[in-house]
């Protein structure tokens, strides 16, 4: 794996062939394509800004962690373009402890680039918006997010997608889970501009109550202002399968350690797409930490 | 050797009285079958015995050895020994029937995990021996299985876990010939000096596999008549009707159990 970790806005060591780094702009070449994925660590505590431009198509997998155990207010802007043909694996896990942190994460997919985006939320109170915008014709952005919250932690997550080109498929699957009185709202929106036939929408929004106390909210929102376009939604909140919970215990297993099978059985999906295995490992230890 | 002893137990489920005082001996190395018209309680006997939340014991004891059975939570009751395999099994998206084994393999260990290795000749083994499609393990738990493949699924779990007793609920409902001759042939070759089984079913065809040693009628939340395997030559013959006869009770068939 390549590891990028960036400090006080500076790259430190030296940069991947391919990738260059400049005025917090962190461009990979086009035409490039890297096997490994790429790890980019933000060191700096506050206030950090980054862009990515991933060149026309280049093939690249990026993991992007932020984490800080900094508790005052934290303030996060992230920008990700992927230019024409280019294809982007993303992951990026907000692990952050602030009391109040704030991330916007903005994605722009040009004419044909492939974008699979899968962001990670287990911090304690944050406000984070993930925001892709389709602005080529052919533009594909799937995104899925995860957001889990256990005592005390209280996570709003919008997540958007706008079609701001004809031909453009945009997924969303997003995944609430609260714990003890943990609390989550996910906000889920696509929009479909005037004129963008052809557009294909679809989003579906889940959330899995593991206590009494917890509480989520989902909000599944399509803004459509097309009529020759696809597109489709759902959104449930549920508690655990009472049923499903007796199922395994009469197997042996605790009812805590049913819960926890169930809940990571809801996450599989999305986490076997992490093809990076320390970090997949990483993520699902810092998953079930909130279970 | 281990005894399962089963005493005037009195169920509940929603304020509705189903069992009515059973009593029941099993023994390892026995199998007992329960017989009985629909809607007597057979199958709350059943879900009584592994403690699912919607059954309320108002009166009785259970007893596995020295173990008082009705004071212990579902995953207690299964660790102590007690499996259950269920009529109408959960279906559990995104957990694989392999993950699931395992974890349930390492509860019953006392936390500690088989090894790796291990766990999969022994698990393909099992599944090989009831004609289980090859990719079962990586499959979700019970998820899009046919009925026939979910209480397939059933035995191989209780092959794995290796209980001192097992409760089949209805093993044999919805099986096609084939597979109740494979399922019967399985459970067949458990049974031994450590295992007693419990055999639900108001069909006599799973009978002709699996030899029981008692065979016991239950009408309207009681054991009516317990006898050994003459019993069900004169169900199969007679149906239920001469019990209420010979017996001089009477009950009305119901769909719901």
């Amino acid at each position: 794996m390549n590891q990028i970790i960036i400090k006080d806005h500076q790259v430190q060591g030296v940069l991947p062939k391919g990738i260059t780094f400049d005025e917090q702009v962190l461009s990979i070449q086009k035409n490039q394509t890297f096997q490994d994925p790429i790890k980019i660590t933000l060191k700096d505590d506050n206030n950090e800004s980054l862009e990515i431009v991933v060149g026309e198509s280049a093939e690249v997998k990026i993991i992007l962690e932020i984490a800080s155990g900094d508790i005052n207010p934290n303030t996060y802007n992230i920008k990700l373009t992927g230019k024409p043909n280019a294809n982007v694996k993303y992951l990026l896990v907000c692990d952050l402890a602030s009391k109040n942190a704030n991330l916007q994460h903005y994605f722009v997919a040009e004419r044909d680039s492939q974008l699979d985006l899968i962001g990670g939320f287990v911090s304690n109170v944050i406000h984070a918006k993930m925001n892709a915008r389709l602005v080529g014709q052919g533009a594909n952005v799937k995104l899925q997010a995860v957001a889990i919250s256990s005592t005390d932690n209280n996570q709003v997550i919008d997540i958007e997608i706008v079609h701001a080109a004809p031909n453009s498929t945009g997924t969303m699957h997003n995944i609430a889970i609260a714990n003890a009185n943990g609390r989550v709202i996910l906000n889920g929106v696509e929009k479909i501009l005037k004129g963008m036939k052809q557009a294909d929408a679809y989003q579906s929004l889940k959330g899995i109550i593991a206590s009494d106390q917890a509480i989520i909210e989902v909000n599944p929102i399509l803004l459509i202002d097309e009529y020759d376009v696809k597109a489709g939604h759902g959104a449930t909140i549920g508690k655990l399968d009472e049923n499903s919970v007796y199922y395994l215990m009469s197997r042996g297993l605790t009812r805590k350690d049913a819960e926890r099978l169930m809940i990571n059985g809801f996450l599989n999906p999305i986490i076997s797409e992490i093809t990076d295995e320390p970090l997949k490992e990483r993520f699902v230890s810092l998953v079930n930490q909130r279970l | 050797m281990s005894t399962l002893k089963i005493s005037n137990l009195h169920v509940s489920i929603e304020d509705k009285q189903i069992l009515k005082g059973v009593n029941l001996i099993v023994n390892s190395g026995e199998v007992h079958a329960i017989m009985g018209p629909n809607g007597t309680g057979k199958s709350t006997l059943a879900s009584a015995l592994m403690g699912h939340p919607k059954y309320e014991v108002t009166d009785g004891e259970v007893f596995l050895d020295d173990q008082n059975l009705l004071e212990l939570e579902v995953d207690e009751r299964a660790r102590a020994g007690l499996f259950l395999a269920m009529q109408y099994p959960a279906e559990v998206p995104g957990v694989t029937n392999s993950d699931f084994m395992r974890s349930s393999l390492k509860a019953k260990n006392d936390g500690q995990p088989i090894p790796l290795f291990d766990f999969i000749a022994k698990y393909e083994k099992a599944a090989k021996e009831l004609k289980m499609r090859e990719d079962l393990p990586h499959r979700y738990l019970n998820e899009g299985f046919s009925g026939g493949e979910k209480k397939r699924n059933e035995i191989l779990q209780l092959k794995m876990l290796k209980p001192k007793f097992a409760v089949l609920d209805e093993i044999d409902s919805g099986l096609d010939i084939d597979a109740l001759r494979v399922v019967g042939e399985n459970v067949n070759s458990m049974v031994n000096s450590n295992f007693g089984c419990i055999l639900i079913t108001h069909y006599q065809r799973i009978l002709d596999h699996i030899k029981p040693t008692n065979v016991h009628i239950m009408i309207d939340g009681k054991i009516v008549l317990s006898g050994g395997q003459e019993l069900i030559e004169k169900i199969d013959q007679n149906g239920y009707e001469w019990v209420k006869d010979e017996l001089g009770i009477d009950f009305v068939e119901t769909d719901n159990e």
